[in-house]
């Protein structure tokens, strides 16, 4: 369902509109903020991470306070995600972040970043790694947050998405169009290349004041649409040489929000559905938010998998991941009785089955890439193919769908894992 | 987390519930002795299945239904038992069993049976398919554009060429002819896993089908129609990686013209 918004980037702003303002209408009237008693933050990055703690377990501390700092670059830090006393850190040998724990204390207070005013690129940046706001930029090829000094060849700002059961973020940021401003206005400091905004066919923003820079991509309503990696394959190929970021709009509207009072917004809008759920909600909660607590009596009775993202790419999950805005509850299978021996005989191959070409597979990217060949070539390690194909504009979440609709085994959303990591090595990347 | 429907043996099923509206019409007019062909082909195919089941744990396809389907309906008859036995049994298993089964051969393997059959033996007589078969060629194109398992850029591609051919005089719906271009059009070129798979390599083999056609109706004198189509056929699938290959160069070389 498209709907028609305003954010309104033209219009004058009180300093009311600067928090979170309940609108009569809309989703956001009906949202309803929750802080769970516990919250969890975890490593960014897939590999190490090698930190230096700030905080020592006991500690106080405010909402935003910068917990930890990396070890290979000082400025990069990870905030606390609520006014908190720090329960317990979990690390590896060698200070490698596996997480830590919070306990909500509500009288903590939050924690005030100084903003430069008229700040310059450089910092802006390390304004974003001390707040730990760097992680809402995820980098291509690879996916990892963005880190260190690489700077973009371009930007995409995702306000569209389309996996089942994921809410509209135009609807989430609709008060906040002075904030996306000021983000977008940030943005254009980091990247000399073009800045992509995306947004779902029919939906009005005002453009007027955000600056030449800024391109607007109208993208249609189904899935894959709204996923980055289609927009960036098609507008702005990444590559090692020239990565591309991709935010979401509602992480922009954070760093607008940074930017214009030094705090850092306490909650984020995160979608819970799925055939698990007794009614779909939409919630505000903290970062690292216990998503046990959230689900507490909102479930049906029975097993229950708990997964962070999409029925299609969502992971099981416990604490709601740093970027994750949807969570679905899927109501576990029974588990399958032994099988027949002939049937388990039959099925058992020494090779996984092929992928057979359908029409619903040639949209699954939507259109833009050949996805048979590029199936082909990441299935069989063919690195120079896959890369001709766009392969390092894409990550895992774009090739979910095709692992939805092919089955395929093992997962070609895996394979392409496995083949950027062969990439960035060989490259000595 | 949740998986969808379209494995291999799903577009299988569904390929051999395509099938139905030609099979029916086929049995009508071909009757027992179509039948006990039919029969044949099934037991020789699913005999190499499942010998490759068992010697290289191969998992067997039901896609093995549309091949001996295609055999029965398109190869020479009147063949003895040892060279139908021979010539199914060399299209099963070279053209997609020693491939590692169905979905990873590069030919369809009743393309392959039935070219070692027809021009294997060559006082065989190739079948008389009746003007029915027409339309039941046409019900199973639809059904498997319906079900997403046909491009519709290969059916589009043809019918051009085939329109064209008409146009300028070449009997391509005669009656004589017409059954045999569209049976071994539906039931060989269109095949999911050996005909192109890119937007423009569809195009371009619909396109060359048609032409071969063409051609074939233009210069082949004395060519019995199946036999002509099967050609046809044959080409035109032995083409679909070179212009897949095409396609690729061309979609590569229109993304270097955007972004450098």
């Amino acid at each position: 369902m498209v709907s028609r918004h305003a954010i309104g980037l033209t219009v004058p702003t009180s300093d009311r509109s600067r928090g979170l303002r309940p609108s009569d209408a809309g989703a956001n009237a009906m949202t309803e903020t929750r802080i769970t008693n516990e919250a969890l933050i975890r490593s960014p990055f897939r590999g190490d991470f090698r930190v230096e703690l700030l905080v020592k377990p006991g500690d106080l501390v405010a909402q935003g306070q910068p917990v930890l700092r990396a070890t290979k670059a000082h400025a990069f830090t990870m905030t606390a995600p609520m006014s908190a006393r720090v329960a317990s850190v979990d690390m590896d040998r060698g200070h490698r972040l596996n997480s830590i724990l919070f306990y909500y204390e509500p009288d903590a207070g939050r924690h005030a970043f100084e903003v430069p005013d008229s700040p310059s690129g450089a910092e802006i940046w390390t304004l974003l790694a001390n707040t730990g706001l760097w992680r809402a930029f995820r980098q291509r090829p690879g996916f990892a947050p963005a880190f260190g000094e690489v700077r973009p060849s371009a930007i995409v700002v995702m306000a569209h998405d389309t996996r089942p059961g994921a809410g509209c973020p135009l609807d989430w940021v609709q008060e906040r169009g002075a904030e996306i401003k000021a983000g977008l206005a940030a943005l254009s400091t980091l990247t000399q290349g073009p800045i992509f905004l995306v947004k779902p066919r029919g939906a009005e923003i005002d453009m007027r004041s955000a600056g030449g820079r800024v391109r607007t991509i109208e993208a249609p309503a189904t899935h894959p649409w709204g996923l980055a990696g289609i927009h960036i394959l098609r507008h702005a190929p990444a590559s090692f040489t020239h990565p591309v970021w991709d935010i979401h709009i509602e992480a922009l509207a954070d760093i607008g929000a940074l930017m214009r009072t030094g705090h850092i917004p306490e909650t984020r809008h995160v979608a819970l559905s799925g055939p698990g759920m007794r009614n779909p909600l939409l919630l505000k909660v903290q970062p690292g938010a216990d998503i046990r607590e959230l689900l507490l009596g909102k479930v049906v009775p029975g097993k229950h998998l708990v997964l962070s993202g999409s029925p299609i790419d969502g992971t099981p999950a416990r604490w709601l991941s740093w970027g994750s805005r949807q969570i679905t509850v899927l109501t576990e299978p029974e588990p399958a009785g032994r099988r027949h021996w002939l049937r388990a005989a039959l099925g058992r191959s020494s090779r996984p089955l092929p992928v057979i070409p359908t029409a619903g597979l040639d949209q699954a990217l939507g259109g833009t890439v050949p996805v048979m060949p590029l199936i082909r070539a990441i299935s069989s390690g063919d690195t120079e193919s896959a890369i001709a194909l766009g392969a390092l504009s894409l990550v895992e979440e774009d090739l979910a769908l095709v692992d939805y609709i092919t089955q395929a085994d093992p997962p070609i959303a895996a394979q392409l894992r496995l083949l950027i990591d062969q990439v960035a090595e060989e490259g000595g990347i | 987390m949740t998986r969808g429907m379209w494995s291999r043996e799903t577009v299988a099923l569904f390929l051999v519930i395509a099938m139905l509206p030609l099979a029916v019409v086929w049995l009508t007019g071909a009757g027992w002795d179509g039948a006990i062909r039919l029969l044949a082909a099934l037991a020789i195919t699913y005999g190499w299945q499942l010998a490759f089941l068992l010697l290289r744990a191969q998992p067997p396809s039901l896609a093995g239904v549309v091949t001996a389907f295609a055999i029965a309906v398109l190869a020479p008859t009147g063949l003895g038992a040892f060279a139908f036995v021979l010539g199914v049994s060399f299209g099963v298993v070279i053209g997609e069993l020693a491939f590692g089964g169905w979905g990873r051969n590069i030919l369809h393997p009743a393309t392959v049976a039935i070219a070692f059959l027809g021009f294997g033996y060559p006082a065989a007589p190739w079948p008389e398919l009746s003007i029915l078969i027409t339309w039941g060629a046409c019900g199973t194109l639809a059904l498997a554009v319906a079900f997403g398992l046909y491009a519709i850029r290969l059916v589009a591609g043809t019918a051009i060429a085939l329109s064209l051919a008409a146009l300028v005089g070449l009997p391509v719906t005669d009656p004589f002819t017409a059954p045999a271009i569209l049976a071994s059009f539906a039931l060989l070129v269109c095949d999911p896993v050996t005909s192109a798979n890119t937007q423009t390599g569809r195009w371009m083999q619909g396109l060359f089908y048609g032409a071969l056609i063409a051609l074939f109706l233009a210069v082949w004198d004395g060519a019995a129609t199946t036999q002509l189509a099967l050609s046809a056929a044959l080409l035109a699938n032995l083409a679909a990686p070179l212009l897949d290959e095409i396609a690729l160069l061309l979609w590569q070389a229109t993304r270097r013209n955007r972004h450098g």
